[in-house]
């Protein structure tokens, strides 16, 4: 028996020799683990931060924005689905090892590399490698990821990565279970140790109507924030679409996360945002003191910025980012 | 009775007999026994592996956060 088990990822897949993960990326080659991934991303674009979503961060910036195939979660919704429900050979792929990225990062003007679109999880020697070399070139590293990573690697990826969105996706295990095949106990507990580790944390949660939408599931949400992340933390409801394999559901109705944005403001949470809908009052920041628009956005678009070294420039009110 | 007439009683008897034994065994034999058996096919060496990998234009790259199994 030369099989392998991947400790990376709550899964522990067992992998036998020529075998794949569920991630489709890691595979066993003479009793060793392989990762498929690794420099050989399908997707490479400069966006704005504000797509990841980061509201909080370098507002109006670019992010070097790089995935690879492969996911570790399956997501019936997943609106990437076809990189991340692939594997490496399925896909279109550009060979670009870390310090290629780093590079093109600079000859872009980017202040950032999101690893994003599909899962930094699964091609996580390529991210850990990538984010060592741009943050000694002092551009920031950006997860943008549904959190289902042991501990272990994680505190290791903590250590040179400066800011995360998770994408919490319910409050159940039913949830997980019936969506995305996974558990939610270890996305929260990703969230507590990159905060913990001084990470900046954002969240996104993706309201898909009848799933996950009902004032129960938006109030659990909001006060797990509050216990174990603070109410400086950035919620961001996001209008999902029908997609993949959930296409026999209609788009988040504008007036239900319109909803979800007051009550999230009502459990006191100070930055509630609304995606996906652009010119919504929610795509802007405000003051949490004067109420004043701090940042005003038109979709990924900021049209206006007034937070000036970190402070409200109206009333000085801090407010929580990284901003420089 | 003509001999020919018995040895025909025989024989159809004989057939019949042949016939309820075949189909008795069809009915209860294990149907994984019916299976052909299967073609034991080697394990790609690991060299074959790699080989298939780099021939998709696939990095191998040693991962990191595993560890042996015996299960």
């Amino acid at each position: 028996m030369n099989n392998v088990e991947c400790t990376l990822c709550p899964r522990r897949c067992r992998i036998t020799e020529g075998g794949r993960g569920d991630c489709r990326v890691r595979t066993n080659i003479g009793g060793k683990l392989i990762s498929l991934a690794y420099g050989n991303p399908c997707a490479v674009h400069v966006d704005p931060v504000e797509k990841k979503p980061f509201f909080h961060l370098l507002p109006g910036s670019a992010s070097f924005s790089v995935a690879t195939a492969g996911c570790n979660l399956h997501c019936r919704y997943c609106q990437n689905w076809q990189i991340s429900q692939s594997a490496p050979e399925e896909t279109s792929n550009t060979a670009l090892p870390p310090e290629d990225v780093v590079r093109q990062a600079l000859r872009h003007g980017c202040r950032s590399i999101a690893y994003t679109y599909s899962e930094p999880v699964v091609f996580y020697e390529y991210t850990l490698d990538t984010c060592t070399l741009a943050k000694d070139k002092g551009l920031l590293n950006l997860l943008v990821t549904a959190g289902y990573i042991e501990q272990p690697p994680l505190l290791e990826l903590c250590k040179v990565a400066h800011a995360a969105n998770v994408n919490i996706k319910g409050m159940t295990d039913d949830f997980y279970k019936k969506m995305s095949n996974a558990t939610l106990q270890p996305v929260l507990d990703a969230v507590i140790t990159m905060k913990k580790q001084g990470m900046w944390v954002e969240i996104t949660n993706l309201i898909i109507p009848t799933w996950n939408d009902s004032d129960a599931d938006l109030h659990a949400l909001c006060r797990w924030i509050k216990t174990y992340c603070g109410t400086d933390t950035p919620l961001h409801f996001s209008k999902f679409w029908p997609m993949y394999k959930l296409t026999d559901l209609p788009p988040t109705p504008v007036d239900t996360l319109t909803h979800d944005w007051e009550l999230a403001k009502a459990e006191g949470l100070k930055f509630v945002y609304v995606g996906n809908v652009p010119g919504h009052a929610g795509n802007n920041t405000y003051c949490p003191n004067d109420g004043k628009i701090l940042i005003a956005r038109d979709g990924f678009k900021v049209t206006e910025n007034h937070v000036k070294n970190g402070t409200c420039e109206y009333c000085g009110t801090a407010i929580p980012g990284l901003w420089e | 009775m003509r001999r020919h007439d018995a040895l025909f009683i025989f024989l159809t008897g004989l057939s019949v007999t042949l016939l309820g034994l075949a189909v008795a065994e069809t009915i209860t034999r294990d149907p994984q026994q019916a299976l052909p058996a299967p073609t034991v096919q080697a394990p790609a060496s690991s060299e074959a592996l790699r080989e298939q990998f780099i021939r998709k234009g696939l990095p191998l790259h040693a991962g990191k956060y595993w560890r042996p199994s015996h299960e």
